[in-house]
């Protein structure tokens, strides 16, 4: 896949790497000069400075042929401009924007960005449940079409579903596992597949079962 | 007419004082205090403080309701986000947004936006006094 990212901080530098070592086709947008500098020193052509959310910018980093289009930068309103400009101009078919302020999430979704990643969500997930840490809820991506989550959560040691087949757990009307995180391994799974001690899996779930889906998984 | 004006830079403070003349009732919204030093002292000019993105700052500007919103801070970026979420939350049907960029300004017209972009007026105006044979 061609996969574009604009912002070149912390979250644009480490998702290019973990692309780029996924073998995609990546860019990286990056505002700053100097910045920008410093990132072709480490991934050399995949790398171009410019503002993002400007047409030339996105013209010449191939914008048309881009399979995924990922806006981090620090700032919502750039982030929004990014996925509209690439959608209306470019027709990129997915626009994935990171929100910094959790009120926008609402706004992003109403004005076509097909996915939001809330650092905030996340790190109030933790927050919330740090009492236990190994077994919370994390919302990796939230959905635009049906206000649904991906999420990563582990299972409980004494859970009721452990040792079980994927076909036999009562899951809740509107939520899918969709992988097991094995230690380094992901199952993808089938009926079959069981679950065991230290999985972690990754469920897509409309937000208003999270509540049964964590009590299924831990209880 | 009640207008609502986002940004008291030299537009939005020169227009607010224009339009009151006219007769309309004025909303001017900035986070900056010291920016509103360029509008009228006038009855009918309210003076918000504050950022609009904060709930409690924009239902004060929009709490009647607003026969056009016009957009002018600094960066088109906000412009044109603000913009949209006003549109969203308040239903104004009348919106004016100050986009430098002409790119950009293009896909907020596609987008069915009203753009007034300050460049393209410079453009035209330069080739016109030039057509003109001066």
């Amino acid at each position: 896949m061609y996969i574009i990212v604009v912002g070149g901080g912390k979250i644009g530098h480490n998702l290019a790497k973990f692309l780029l070592s996924a073998k995609h086709e990546v860019l990286l947008i990056e505002k700053d000069e100097t910045r920008a500098a410093s990132l072709v020193g480490q991934f050399g052509e995949s790398v171009i400075a410019g503002d993002g959310s400007r047409v030339p910018t996105l013209r010449e980093g191939g914008a048309n042929r881009a399979d995924v289009l990922v806006a981090v930068t620090g700032a919502d309103e750039e982030n929004l401009v990014i996925c509209q400009v690439a959608k209306t101009i470019f027709n990129c078919p997915r626009t994935i924007a990171r929100v910094n302020d959790p009120r926008d999430e609402g706004l992003f979704s109403a004005l076509g960005v097909d996915a939001t990643v809330s650092s905030t969500r996340v790190i109030n997930a933790l927050i919330e449940e740090q009492v236990n840490a190994d077994n919370m809820m994390i919302p990796l991506l939230t959905l635009r079409a049906g206000n649904v989550d991906i999420i990563e959560m582990g299972l409980s040691k004494t859970a009721g579903v452990m040792g079980k087949q994927i076909r036999e757990l009562p899951l809740p009307e509107g939520a899918r596992i969709i992988a097991i995180l094995r230690g380094d391994d992901v199952v993808i799974p089938t009926g079959e597949s069981k679950l065991i001690l230290n999985d972690k899996i990754l469920a897509l779930v409309k937000k208003e079962v999270e509540p049964a889906l964590r009590e299924l998984l831990q209880k | 007419m009640r207008i609502v004006i986002l940004g008291s830079g030299r537009v939005g403070s020169r227009l607010a004082n224009a339009l009151v003349d006219k007769g309309h009732t004025l909303v001017v919204i900035d986070e900056n205090v010291r920016k509103f030093k360029a509008i009228e002292a006038h009855a009918d000019i309210q003076r918000i403080e504050g950022n609009i993105f904060n709930d409690e700052i924009s239902d004060r500007a929009f709490s009647e309701k607003a026969d056009i919103f016009i957009v002018v801070t600094g960066k088109d970026n906000v412009n044109v986000m603000v913009a949209q979420a006003i549109q969203k939350k308040y239903q104004i049907k009348n919106i004016l947004i100050r986009v430098f960029d002409p790119d950009l300004a293009d896909v907020y017209r596609m987008l069915g936006f009203e753009i007034i972009c300050p460049t393209n007026y410079t453009i035209s105006e330069i080739k016109k006094i030039l057509d003109e044979g001066r």
